[in-house]
């Protein structure tokens, strides 16, 4: 009898059930989906890595001799070591696509995945394509591929369309961070066909590691042997998490799965507050009834248990419909926008352990709540549970005794004590309210964040219209020429590797010759000018290396075998590009010699240079925003999701305490109409607590949504460096919508005020 | 009528000090508070005792207070709800405890009813001290021994009638049919509906064989007609008196109508939270020649 009654009661408490569950099914829902999405992300790639043998390190050098692949051979826990030759190159035709060839040897590491055509096989001449950029070109089986490395031409037949475990991302040289498989393409081929197939020389190393020695203290062992074998210095050995595509997507997966966690808290905290406040007030109102229920002799354990059933079957049902349908949607969805980013076989989401722990963690905890709310009213004597509650103490606060508050018309005093003696309810309206808000400032922001990450790297840091990049042909007569022509700025961009103490990273290094336009800013992001003494790092490379202004940094060029050992001047900011950058002058008393990589003009450049062997294309400072912008479409996904969250969440809060404190005032109410209060007098007495307390909640959101928003930007990868910006139009729309959102439904409920029968709401009560 | 009572009083006094009598078994009832054996033991010493220092009543004694007190404290301020209570209730007997508001009748119900806890002194049911209880033994006591007919009927308002009686089925496992028990109180053809659906001598008639279903020793009645008009009322006088003439069930009725005195076998009055008199009933009026 007991289990139909718990029916009734959630029937006759719907809004209130309904928001609960709303709430816990939205928390899972994020929750299990990102969590699904990114494990089965990480479980995708983890399997392709596994199934193709991606290599555990590489070597990077000049050149690697028959007997050196021998000696790598020779170190413990090496299983195997492969030759490589792997250079850059353009097709011929679709629109001079950037190309990264590799020519292979045995290809037992890193196999390729064959999707069409034939597998690659050591002898047999022919190209092998990525799949990506052969689907978006309309590549196929049996085309003739033509392409140029350097000057070289190489004209040869498509054999098969494959992808590589090495490649689940890949950017073009000059692109920013974000790829475009169609503008940039991957090939593999067979040293066979290599012009010159006698005399070949592998710039590469693949090794594999013994599966049993693959930990990370092993592989650094391995690491330091293979630098030791080789004993030169123009040699780079690197492990996976310096591979830009392992680490790009790993530091995605992990991204998304913080994510996930952060909004299930910001969730799964309402909606537990919401079972506190539901649960005390069913509790409170069925006083009565649990003191008749004590009396005809229920055990407070049974009487227990019927309560706290509630608060369980209604997050049990939200939370595992929010896994499930978590489960259901999300993966495709997020895993689907991976699709154009990551080249990986498989996609699908996975529900893992933990999406079962904490579906029944979330269940628990919300019980365990239901379990607090109506302890209360089990602890007294079925004698006192029978009779009415007694009043609350009240106490008057110094502010009521002050002269102050005469001063005060009856409304502002009647709502103050309200929200005084109302103080759980109170809260959690402003908790709605900031939730609201927050999740809205940190959405819009991260819009905010893009554009003016946009505006600074393209308006601030590198003023120029145009930007001519130049092919490995330019020498330095030519791009001076391109340079006094289109009366620009001559910059080498290079990719370096810095050494301090354990830590080794890749970045890339900016020289400057002179001109204006190229700009740095210091760590406040104040203009400064670049030090002519010396060489200046990027803010988060030295934060990743651990090294201030002053400090000595190793590093090298890579492919050079020549280190440097350079005191880091200044320190700068730079959002996208990180390592470092240094004038000319001081590039050249290294006793480099500066072979620009590309010339920065402001004035419109002939279309035709591009057909010069030594441009390789010209970018416009309107494309590469546009390109930048795009690709931040992961971000997007997000920020929809934090938006639509922030209404949700707004109107299921608010409007769940609406009816809980609609209906502890009908009393209250209905004495204020017979006391000759018009409805609207009394509705306008509603609103002026709800405003106030909306006020204070848009106040307390403003400043956590700037706070998540920092959280976002300083975590969201190695490259970037963001910082949070909220543009006026954000704030103003963050404080407009939640404004409306919390006046809206407060305004629904008190339309109620009119429907109260004043005879009814004062009866009742005995 | 006031002469009456008085005189009635005095004539009362004799049982009072059988009460005090009854006060040596005590420490054989301390004692052995919880063995049932012994009791039983105690029962019968008790009933012999009774039969011979009384001879006239046959019945076996139920409830026995022996100096009750429940007080409050407030701040430093004491407040007695109830003092040095002394009381007996038989078995079978119709008993209405009659009081102004305050005086601390419900208290007396409330302790009856193992609803409460008494600050100090005992209180026996069939031998066994409640106020050494814990609170599951109270609550067993409430489920195995208590019926409770409330002033406001105190139905779960989202189960229908038959589900409200139905609802004793969970916590004993000899109950009345839940359509007998409202057969009995004349509502078998309004079973299906829910307590807003049906008029107050209605619903009380529910809770009554809400009360009746669990066939408790002990039929306990807070103010039954307190939301009755006069008619209705009536009816549910009736048929409480029915439950103890025809049953023998033992019931007690808290009230503040004195014009209910007229139908009980005893009348207990309570004044300021004592015990004012007791006085016996030998020929109570039926309930449907009580008028007020």
């Amino acid at each position: 009898m007991l289990i139909r009654k718990m029916w009734r009661d959630l029937a006759k408490n719907k809004t209130q059930f309904i928001s609960i569950f709303l709430m816990s099914l939205l928390g899972m829902l994020v929750f299990v989906g990102l969590d699904a999405e990114s494990s089965g992300a990480d479980a995708a790639v983890k399997k392709y890595y596994e199934t193709y043998n991606l290599p555990d390190v590489w070597v990077q050098g000049a050149g690697f001799s028959d007997d050196e692949v021998r000696l790598a051979e020779k170190i413990s826990g090496v299983k195997n070591v492969e030759k490589r030759l792997s250079l850059t190159g353009t097709a011929e035709g679709y629109d001079n696509a950037f190309l990264y060839v590799n020519f292979l040897t045995s290809n037992e590491i890193g196999s390729l995945m064959l999707y069409e055509g034939e597998p690659y096989r050591e002898e047999e001449e022919g190209v092998w394509v990525e799949e990506w950029f052969a689907r978006t070109n309309g590549i196929h089986v049996g085309d003739p591929f033509s392409f140029k490395i350097d000057s070289i031409r190489i004209d040869t037949v498509v054999k098969g369309i494959i992808d590589s475990c090495e490649y689940v991302y890949y950017v073009s040289e000059s692109d920013t961070m974000y790829p475009n498989y169609q503008k940039c393409g991957l090939l593999f081929l067979s040293a066979a066909s290599y012009p010159d197939p006698a005399n070949i020389i592998y710039n590469q190393l693949l090794v594999d590691v013994d599966d049993s020695r693959s930990s990370k203290e092993n592989i650094d062992t391995i690491k330091i042997s293979l630098e030791r074998s080789f004993d030169r210095d123009d040699i780079a050995v690197t492990d996976r998490d310096q591979n830009l595509s392992y680490a790009t997507f790993d530091a995605e997966v992990r991204q998304h799965h913080a994510m996930g966690i952060m909004f299930a808290v910001v969730f799964l905290a309402i909606a537990l507050l919401g079972i506190v406040t539901t649960m005390a007030r069913v509790t409170a109102s069925q006083r009565t009834q649990i003191g008749t229920l004590k009396a005809l002799g229920f055990s407070k354990g049974r009487i227990t248990l019927h309560y706290v059933s509630y608060g369980f079957l209604i997050s049990a049902l939200g939370c595992i419909a929010g896994t499930w349908i978590g489960y259901l949607t999300m993966p495709p969805w997020i895993l689907g926008m991976f699709a154009g980013s990551y080249l990986i076989p498989d996609l699908k989401g996975k529900i893992t352990r933990l999406d079962v722990i904490a579906t029944a963690v979330a269940i628990l905890v919300a019980t365990l709540v239901s379990f607090l709310s109506c302890r209360k009213e089990l602890k007294d004597p079925p004698a006192v549970t029978l009779k009415p509650p007694a009043p609350k103490k009240v106490r008057h606060s110094a502010f009521e005794r002050s002269r102050l508050w005469l001063m005060l018309d009856f409304s502002t005093q009647w709502n103050i004590r309200d929200v005084l003696r109302n103080k759980m309810r109170s809260l959690m309206g402003i908790l709605g309210v900031v939730g609201c808000a927050m999740l809205l400032i940190c959405g819009f922001g991260c819009f905010d964040s893009i554009g003016g990450l946009v505006d600074k790297i393209y308006g601030e840091l590198m003023t120029a219209d145009n930007k001519i990049m130049l092919s490995a042909e330019a020498d330095y007569d030519y791009a001076y020429d391109l340079c006094r022509r289109y009366q620009g700025q001559m910059i080498e961009e290079i990719s370096v590797e810095f050494v301090s103490g354990t830590v080794k990273k890749s970045g890339s290094a900016t020289v400057v010759d002179e001109g204006n336009y190229i700009h740095i800013q210091d760590r406040d992001l104040k203009p400064v000018h670049l030090n002519r003494n010396g060489i200046a790092m990027t803010l988060k490379m030295a934060d990743l290396l651990g090294l201030r202004s002053g400090d000595f940094v190793k590093w090298h060029v890579v492919g050079d075998d020549k280190w440097q050992y350079s005191r880091i001047a200044q320190i700068y900011r730079d959002p996208s590009v990180q390592g470092i950058t240094m004038t000319r002058a001081v590039y050249e008393q290294m006793e480099y010699t500066f072979i620009p990589t590309a010339v920065l003009t402001n004035r419109t450049v002939a279309k035709d240079i591009v057909d010069d062997d030594e441009v390789m294309t010209i970018l416009n400072v309107n494309d590469m925003k546009a390109a930048f912008t795009e690709t931040m479409e992961m971000m997007n996904a997000m920020v929809y999701v934090m938006v639509i969250g922030a209404v949700l969440l707004g109107v299921v809060v608010l409007y769940n305490l609406g009816v809980l404190s609609f209906v502890e005032k009908t009393r209250e109410v209905a004495t204020l109409k017979v006391l000759g209060f018009k409805s609207s007098k009394i509705r306008s007495i509603l609103q002026k607590q709800n405003i106030w307390l909306t006020v204070i909640g848009i106040a307390c959101g403003l400043y956590a949504g700037w706070a998540m928003l920092y959280v976002i930007c300083t975590t969201v990868s190695d490259t970037l460096d963001m910082y949070p910006i909220i543009s006026l139009k954000t704030y103003l729309f963050a404080v407009v919508g939640t404004f409306l959102v919390s006046v809206s439904v407060n305004f629904m409920f008190s339309g109620k005020v009119k429907t109260i029968d004043m005879v009814d709401a004062l009866k009742g009560v005995e | 009528m006031q002469k009456k009572i008085r005189r009635r009083k005095r004539k009362s006094e004799p049982e009072l000090e059988i009460v005090d009598l009854d006060k040596m078994t005590d420490p054989v009832n301390v004692e052995d508070a919880a063995g049932s054996a012994d009791a039983k033991n105690a029962d019968e010493e008790k009933a012999d005792h009774a039969a011979a220092e009384e001879g006239k009543k046959e019945s076996k004694v139920l409830i026995e207070f022996k100096k009750v007190c429940k007080k409050y404290a407030q701040g430093e301020h004491v407040f007695y709800a109830l003092k040095d209570a002394d009381l007996t209730i038989n078995e079978g007997e119709m008993v209405v405890i009659l009081g102004p508001s305050g005086a601390g009748k419900s208290t007396l119900l409330n302790l009856l009813g193992g609803m409460d806890s008494a600050s100090s002194g005992q209180i026996l049911f069939d031998g066994t001290d409640l106020t050494t209880f814990t609170d599951n033994m109270l609550t067993k006591y409430r489920a195995e021994n208590v019926g409770v007919v409330f002033q406001f009927y105190n139905l779960i308002p989202t189960l229908t009638a038959y589900e409200n009686v139905a609802l004793m089925k969970d916590i004993k496992s000899n109950t009345t049919d839940p359509v007998e028990a409202l057969d009995a109180v004349g509502l078998k053809d309004h079973m299906h509906q829910f307590p807003s659906q049906m008029s107050g001598g209605e619903q009380q008639r529910v809770s009554i064989a809400r009360a009746v279903a669990k066939n408790p020793k002990l039929l306990l009645c807070d103010e039954p007609t307190g939301a009755l008009d006069t008619g209705t009322g009536k009816e549910v006088l009736k048929l409480l008196q029915d439950m103890s003439r025809e049953k023998k069930r033992t019931v007690v009725m808290v009230t503040h109508n004195s014009f209910f005195a007229d139908i009980a076998d005893t009348v207990i009055r309570v004044k300021n939270g004592g015990i004012q008199s007791i006085v016996h009933n030998d020929s109570p009026k039926d309930a449907s020649e009580v008028n007020w």
